[in-house]
């Protein structure tokens, strides 16, 4: 890939843990690429899978933060709801020749700064491997 | 005033000029209230003739765009008609077409023309050349992607079905009627119910709908009085338009969502997927485990075909992605 | 779903100021708060853009207010910290200037961008797309205003175990009416039938029997007993429950203890409080400290009381008082409580599910509550043990620890309890038979609690206990002698062992029928059975039901300290609740549109509080219950869900906007 690609990553982090564990990288001064560019969701389970396929048109990869399974989400079980659908849509993301692993959900929680800040990292370097996002014109 | 009518072709099955025979003696009602200038099943007048016309009352558009000719028939029947009807599931939404767009354009000639065993074709001609050993032809040259109509002009009123169904018919000849006596229908009308299946299905709703399991059709009887998702049945009802009669629900089948998303959903299939996954095991998900729920998940096996069946080339991802690397043959 | 387009949005309309704050060096360091400030300038929505070293500070919150009234702003962007640190102050701040609340959010450039990146340009551009899709979710915030609805100042407490009667005596204290529910005709739970607590070794019924009768004669607590819980409705502050009484045959306030009736009744059945050791008649007290105090008669037990059969304890020669009736009916009690505590104990793993212990099947193989009963000097055996088989008092006893805990097979966890009440059995078994030998089997010792260490010291050091770590794999009895073969995995050999009574410490469990309760009452159970904490350091004695709250074994294994405290947090959880005049909810909640809602019912599978439920046929949620989580929002195949503040159209504004558009 020529050095003009740079991956870019939109994120979608639940208020409670992954928005908490990306503050959390923050406060310990961790860097990571700024290749991502995340928005707070009250909950993964909030996430609908047409705003995960709109995102990932305008980007190169999506990454979801959520709590723990199974039993650290704030709400219960919205973390199960995401896990569910990610798993879904990935079949059919395949099907569609898209790579699966350009949407990619974690658990991360309020604590694990380092977890998010290496996940950026790694996601960032697996995606410029792949290169940009191409459809068929 | 007869109103003048005029039918175009996009990628067709043949289907919704069948369906117009359902009216029976309606089909009478038809010719007493339109002129037809232009409609190549019915009647042996030619794109010139409708070219030539200043203008004309309705445009039917049947079929999706597949090739730059039934672009250029639409954008014909678009300048010329007052009013362009997306009529059928294709028209709207793209239709089972649509699913052309999982493969390059260019793969499917390919399968079409040259690699099946049966095919001798050692020069590995594909149609959509404008020379042939010398002799200039011109056929229609098939475009990367399937589109609904709506990719390129306004629509004014959409009759969704595969084929609509006749009572829509009979419903688009009343707002024709209503057109001649002078008024106009709100644009971007539908002959179809906006709210989902669901409401218009007559089966037994269970209190919660939990599944427990996907199934096939096959595997094992179908109880005819409860709700089919409940049963483990991808029934798309849920997603899909109501007016259609729920037909297949009666034939104790369950939905494939031939009347595209309901109005404030825009991708039919990824909703789907979005409430289907949901449902599953729903409220038991910390007892079951992330394992066991993606085996459950897993047992799902063609999203794209059955989610996306109708509606793929309207939807968010409606093209194929070169991303998995390899030759992809799929 | 239209697809937002700035030019079809109508910023024109909008007059948002954007706050840039450098938060000294921690911003202005690595983003170029100036150039923000220019660029957001362009954006069509705003009309205000300035930056300030420290936007929390009361000069900077004097510049947002001053803008606001100004500017005539109708929106407020923060770029600063996290949400998480400054949301609140902020909103404060607006809110003073006249503005609503929700018309203030705040971007992240700290936390998520000048702290973890390091180019100048790259955070920069970061900030300005993160500014520009947190205003894209600001516009479209709705004015609202918290939810506020009424309440009852009633508690209900289930269960009248320790747990029960302490949480049920704080609120009853506190000046609120309490309704006590408990299954067995007398309350005190397990508490009573203990012969002493460790590590202090008081008396149990002394400590215990205080407290019940004031339970019995406090003005503000209704005590149910032989009473259950069969349906909860409602919401926090709003609770409707139906109890069923079931008929007691004696009336409490006639029958004065004389127990004349026991003398003349002619059947016997096993004495549940004494775990089958003793034996009791159709008509008895449970205990004689029992509260309420007075008898009662057992249906299944009696010969019939509809017809008659026997009717010798309603003789007037018998029952003087005259308080036995026959044709007592059950009732069922309707209230209207504002919080619920559920306290329902705990029951001990069935011993038949261990038969290679052989407690259900041998006389002398028998539970540490059993033992706890021969302890007890108003037991069975007077207080001395004895075997159940001979009456002879056992010379050599061995106690076992993890008889079924801590096991794949049987129970995973630990019950928490079983070596500090094992050392507590060998202690005071060892006071009262100087001579015998004791053995404690144990795996892992463990004496978490206060002065727990030193009590199971002890044990071993002053009583001489003998400890030996091993797993015992299979014990029966024969020709009298209590048989246990066991490891000895210190010094590495076989044990077989004859001793004259084995007393196993059977794992905690639930109480029977927790799970159909939690069920109704829409409140989550663990794994094992337990009542499941809504979080275990943040909310330990909450469930996951606004109003409903948890305390003692029923949400995990504990002894009678621990009990007592998360009993007393319930408590003070449920006076948070009873004490104010209105119950407020954040109105971030979910709407649905009736007229989109085509009655499909999956949101209401999805709900984890059961927020939702039909009202003619379509879908409607509580406010109340509603917690916001937007899981039903995205579940709707219909799309008619709506979650304030959070629509669909403000997430795919914000993915357009971070992603560069606008």
């Amino acid at each position: 890939m020529s050095g003009e690609y740079k991956p870019r990553i939109i994120a979608f982090l639940c208020r409670w843990c992954g928005y908490a564990g990306a503050d959390m990288a923050g406060t310990s001064r961790l860097k990571y690429p700024p290749s991502i560019i995340p928005i707070r969701v009250p909950c993964t389970g909030r996430i609908d899978m047409e705003q995960v396929l709109k995102a990932l048109k305008r980007s190169d990869g999506v990454l979801i933060a959520g709590c723990h399974t199974p039993g650290d989400c704030h709400y219960v079980r919205g973390n199960f709801q995401c896990f569910k659908r990610v798993t879904l849509l990935k079949k059919f993301l395949r099907q569609m020749g898209i790579n699966p692993a350009r949407v990619r959900l974690e658990w991360i929680s309020a604590t694990e700064g380092r977890k998010f800040a290496r996940v950026v990292r790694e996601f960032t370097k697996e995606l410029e491997e792949l290169g940009p996002l191409r459809g068929v014109e | 005033m007869k109103i003048k009518l005029a039918v175009g072709y996009g990628s067709i099955c043949g289907g919704c000029d069948v369906a117009f025979i359902d009216l029976g003696e309606k089909l009478i009602d038809l010719t007493e209230l339109v002129d037809i200038v232009f409609w190549p099943a019915l009647v042996d007048t030619k794109e010139e003739d409708l070219r030539k016309l200043k203008e004309i009352d309705v445009g039917m558009f049947f079929g999706a765009i597949r090739t730059d000719k039934h672009k250029a028939t639409l954008e014909l029947l678009r300048e010329k008609a007052r009013l362009l009807v997306a009529f059928g599931t294709c028209a709207c939404y793209g239709g089972v077409l649509g699913l052309a767009n999982a493969a390059r354009s260019m793969d499917l000639l390919k399968t079409g023309y040259v690699i099946t065993k049966s095919t001798e074709n050692p020069k590995q001609i594909l149609p959509g050349l404008e020379k042939l050993e010398g002799i200039p032809i011109s056929i229609p040259k098939i475009r990367s992607l399937v589109s609904p109509i709506s990719d390129f002009v306004d629509v004014d009123i959409w009759v969704p079905g595969c084929p609509p169904p006749v009572d829509s018919i009979i419903k688009l000849l009343d707002v024709l009627k209503d057109y001649q006596r002078g008024h106009l229908p709100p644009k971007g009308l539908f002959i179809a119910e906006d709210r989902s299946l669901c409401e218009f299905c007559d089966r037994e709703k269970p209190e919660v709908l939990q599944i427990e399991k996907f199934r096939r059709v096959h595997e094992g009887k179908i109880d005819e009085k409860e709700c089919l998702l409940k049963q483990g049945i991808l029934c798309l009802g849920p997603v899909t338009r109501g007016g259609c009669g729920a037909r297949c629900i009666k034939a104790n089948m369950p939905c494939r969502g031939c009347f595209g998303p309901v109005p404030n959903v825009e991708d039919q299939g990824t909703k789907f997927i979005t409430a289907v996954a949901a449902a599953l095991k729903a409220g038991e998900e910390r007892e079951v485990g992330e394992e066991e729920l993606k085996k459950l998940i897993e047992e799902i096996h063609d999203p794209l075909g059955l989610f996306y069946m109708f509606s793929l080339a309207a939807s968010i991802i409606n093209r194929k992605y070169l991303d998995l690397g390899g030759d992809e043959d799929e | 779903m239209s697809h937002s387009n700035a030019s079809d949005r109508g910023y024109e309309k909008e007059r948002i100021g954007v706050f840039v704050c450098h938060c000294g060096r921690n911003i202005a360091a690595t983003v170029d708060v100036k150039e923000v400030v220019k660029r957001i300038s362009k954006h069509p929505a705003v009309v205000h853009a300035e930056d300030y070293e420290y936007m929390c500070s009361r000069p900077g919150q004097e510049l947002i207010e001053k803008a606001i009234e100004e500017k005539r702003l109708t929106g407020v962007v923060v770029a600063a910290c996290s949400p998480s640190i400054h949301e609140t102050t902020f909103r404060e701040v607006v809110e003073r200037a006249g503005l609503n609340p929700y018309k203030c959010e705040m971007a992240n450039i700290r936390e998520q961008c000048s702290w973890v990146h390091e180019e100048v340009d790259k955070a920069t551009e970061k900030a300005v797309r993160l500014i520009r899709g947190v205003i894209e979710k600001v516009i479209r915030n709705e004015e609202l205003e918290p939810i506020e609805v009424g309440l009852h100042k009633k508690a209900l407490v289930i269960g009248g175990g320790i747990a029960g009667i302490r949480a049920a005596l704080d609120i009853a204290n506190a000046g609120f009416q309490v309704i006590l529910v408990e299954k067995k005709p007398t309350i005190g739970g397990h508490m009573a039938q203990l012969a002493e607590t460790f590590p202090t070794l008081d008396c149990a019924q002394c400590i215990l029997t205080p407290l019940m009768s004031e339970v019995a004669n406090h003005p503000n607590i209704r005590l149910l007993t032989l009473s259950e819980v069969v349906d909860v409705e409602g919401y926090v502050g709003n609770f409707h429950v139906r109890i069923k009484k079931n008929p007691r045959y004696v009336d409490p306030d006639k029958c004065n203890l004389c127990d004349n009736c026991t003398e003349v009744c002619p059947v016997v059945v096993p004495s549940e409080f004494d775990e089958g050791l003793s034996l009791r008649k159709a008509i008895y007290i449970p205990f004689p400290q029992a509260v309420p105090s007075s008898y009662v008669i057992d249906p299944d037990a009696c010969l019939g009381m509809n017809p008659i059969i026997c009717g010798k304890c309603a003789e007037p020669d018998v029952c003087g008082p005259g308080a036995i009736n026959f044709y007592d009916q059950p009732e069922i009690i309707e209230e209207d409580v504002g919080v619920i505590i559920v306290a329902t104990g705990y029951e001990l793993y069935n011993p038949e599910n261990l038969s290679e212990y052989g407690a259900d099947k041998y006389p002398d193989i028998i539970t540490s509550l059993q033992f706890e009963r021969l302890l007890s000097p108003n037991g069975p055996t007077g207080g001395i043990p004895k075997r159940p088989s001979d009456e002879k008092i056992p010379k050599k006893i061995a106690f076992i620890h993890c008889a079924g805990s801590r096991d794949e097979k049987h129970i995973p966890y630990c019950s928490n309890i079983c070596c500090t009440y094992c050392s507590k059995h060998g202690l005071l078994f060892k006071e009262l038979v100087p001579d015998a030998e004791v053995y404690s089997f144990y795996i892992d010792i463990r004496a978490v609690g206060k002065n727990y260490e030193d009590f199971v010291k002890r044990a071993q050091e002053e009583a001489g206990i003998q400890f030996i770590r091993g797993k015992v794999s299979r014990i029966y009895e024969e020709d009298g002698k209590v048989k246990i073969f066991a490891v000895d995995t210190l010094l590495n050999r076989r044990i077989e062992m004859d001793v004259d009574m084995a007393v196993l410490a059977l794992p905690i469990v639930p109480a029977n029928g927790i799970a159909d309760l939690a069920s109704k009452m829409r409140i989550q159970i663990d794994n094992y059975g337990f009542l499941q904490e809504l979080h275990p350091k943040l909310h330990p004695v909450e469930s996951a039901t606004p109003g409903i709250f948890l305390a003692g074994a029923a949400q995990s294994p504990k002894d009678i300290q621990d009990t007592v405290a998360q009993a007393s947090a319930a408590a003070s959880k449920a006076l948070e609740i009873l004490t104010q005049e209105k119950i407020s909810h954040t109105p971030t909640v979910a709407v649905i549109d009736r007229d989109i809602c085509s009655g499909c019912r999956l949101c209401i599978s999805v709900c984890p509080y059961g927020a939702i439920e039909l009202v003619d046929g379509r879908a409607e949620v509580n406010e109340i219950i509603c917690e916001g989580c937007g899981a039903c929002v995205s579940t709707c195949p219909s799309g008619a869900i709506r979650l304030r503040n959070f629509t669909d159209e403000q997430l795919d504004s914000m993915i357009e906007a971070v992603a560069g558009g606008t």
